[in-house]
């Protein structure tokens, strides 16, 4: 960062916008966990988001609404989400680093910047939240399939603040599993995957499967998803939709597994927590 | 650029560059009882407590801090005067070349602040960003429980 020459505060997310897109090479700083350790010769200045009032998470009567700065360790701690759809989204945020890193990684950065420690992309996904981005023109709204289609870099430019994560109301009452299948306890997800899960008696109404960090955008098994709906969920259908799954999701070596590897994963991972959201 | 902190109680003004690192400020400002081991983010030897909360001062800028009070572990007590849980990671054995302690002591006393009687595996995930590489953590447990129960009065 030998060329960053200013640090902005604004204090309001109007204030943020206009500091944002004043010059070209200004950057967003959210937690700091990423950008801080980052070598870019480009970057002249930040424009910092932590007061610009986007730590809440919040009960609303549409959706519930988790603002871009809150970190880790909110989302772990809320009673919202703790409640919603089984705690998934608060189960995977305990699993995202370290307790002091918990409290400095946010939603925000950790959705839109896809690095190693992205854990929330894939649940966001199988929960269809919906991500909110405002710049100049005003505010935009992406459905997670959309925002993590490709890597969210090249949906938004470098103008476009991400504000807000909504969850749809109506699934609060889903189950819901996860696991993130690491080499020990605090290193990065080698694959994720979580179930969320609707059921009447042994017969499946609604169900979403994301699997994080085994290709480069998260993904959803559609094909796998439609397997399932209507009908009725026992062990040898979750063998079969987690080998459907494995055969749809396109895998990538990297330096926590190879591609193979995760394809064997995402089938033992989509069999152990459909049957876990079953009877959780 | 100019910002206010207050470390260990005294508030100050302190110049800095954008770019700097807390713990670059911090080291640089003669508090160099915050260790630097691997420098970006997975060793916790540089933990600081930011307005009480433990967060890693590599992996953040200075300027982030502003207006906020940051504890080190010089904060908590003194050769004198030590606080419990440096008396009890002492008599518990816990230190051996002591590099992760200042960090260590810090999530732990965030811990117990937050909740005074923690199990043991609340004690392993209160302490899970501190990497030690000496000992097996044993000792550090037993101490943070020893604290904890003297801390509380029950000892």
């Amino acid at each position: 960062m030998q060329n960053l020459k200013e640090f902005e505060r604004p204090q309001s997310l109007d204030e943020a916008v206009e500091k944002i897109s004043a010059k070209p090479g200004r950057r967003l700083l959210a937690g700091g966990t990423g950008l801080s350790i980052t070598d870019s010769k480009t970057t002249i200045g930040l424009v910092d988001l932590k007061s610009v009032g986007l730590d809440y998470i919040e009960d609303d009567s549409d959706a519930i609404k988790i603002g871009a700065t809150a970190v880790m360790r909110a989302l772990e701690e809320s009673s919202l989400l703790q409640n919603y759809a089984g705690g998934l989204l608060a189960d995977v945020a305990a699993e995202v680093g370290t307790t002091p890193l918990r409290n400095m990684i946010t939603a925000g950065g950790n959705i839109t910047q896809l690095r190693v420690w992205s854990d929330l992309p894939a649940p966001l996904l199988a929960l269809d939240a919906e991500i909110l981005v405002t710049d100049q023109e005003g505010e935009t709204t992406y459905p997670a399939q959309k925002f993590f289609h490709r890597h969210p870099s090249q949906l938004l430019d470098d103008t476009d603040i991400v504000t807000e994560i909504q969850l749809p109301r109506g699934i609060e009452n889903y189950s819901s599993s996860y696991t993130k299948f690491v080499a020990v306890d605090d290193s990065y997800a080698v694959t994720s995957v979580s179930v969320v899960l609707d059921m009447e008696g042994d017969t499946v109404k609604d169900v979403r499967i994301g699997v994080g960090s085994a290709s480069p955008s998260p993904a959803r098994c559609p094909e796998a998803e439609e397997e399932l709906v209507d009908a009725e969920l026992n062990e040898s259908l979750a063998e079969k939709v987690g080998e459907i799954c494995r055969a749809n999701v396109n895998t990538t070596d990297n330096v926590w597994g190879s591609g193979d590897y995760k394809s064997k994963l995402i089938e033992k991972l989509v069999k152990k927590n459909l049957l876990q959201a079953k009877t959780s | 650029m100019q910002i206010e902190l207050e470390i260990n109680g005294e508030r100050d003004t302190y110049e800095v560059a954008p770019a700097t690192r807390l713990i670059d400020l911090l080291r640089r400002e003669g508090f160099q009882e915050v260790k630097k081991g691997c420098d970006e983010g997975h060793c916790g030897s540089c933990t600081v407590l930011l307005d009480g909360m433990p967060v890693l001062s590599c992996v953040m800028f200075a300027a982030q801090a502003d207006d906020q009070s940051i504890t080190t572990i010089e904060g908590i007590g003194t050769i004198d005067d030590p606080h419990i849980l440096q008396r009890e990671f002492v008599d518990k054995g816990a230190v051996q070349c002591g590099f992760c302690v200042p960090g260590m002591i810090l999530s732990a006393k965030a811990l117990l602040e937050e909740n005074p009687s923690p199990e043991e595996d609340e004690i392993k995930r209160g302490l899970d960003g501190n990497y030690c590489r000496c000992t097996g953590y044993v000792k550090q447990i037993e101490a943070v429980q020893s604290a904890a129960k003297k801390m509380r009065g029950d000892a």
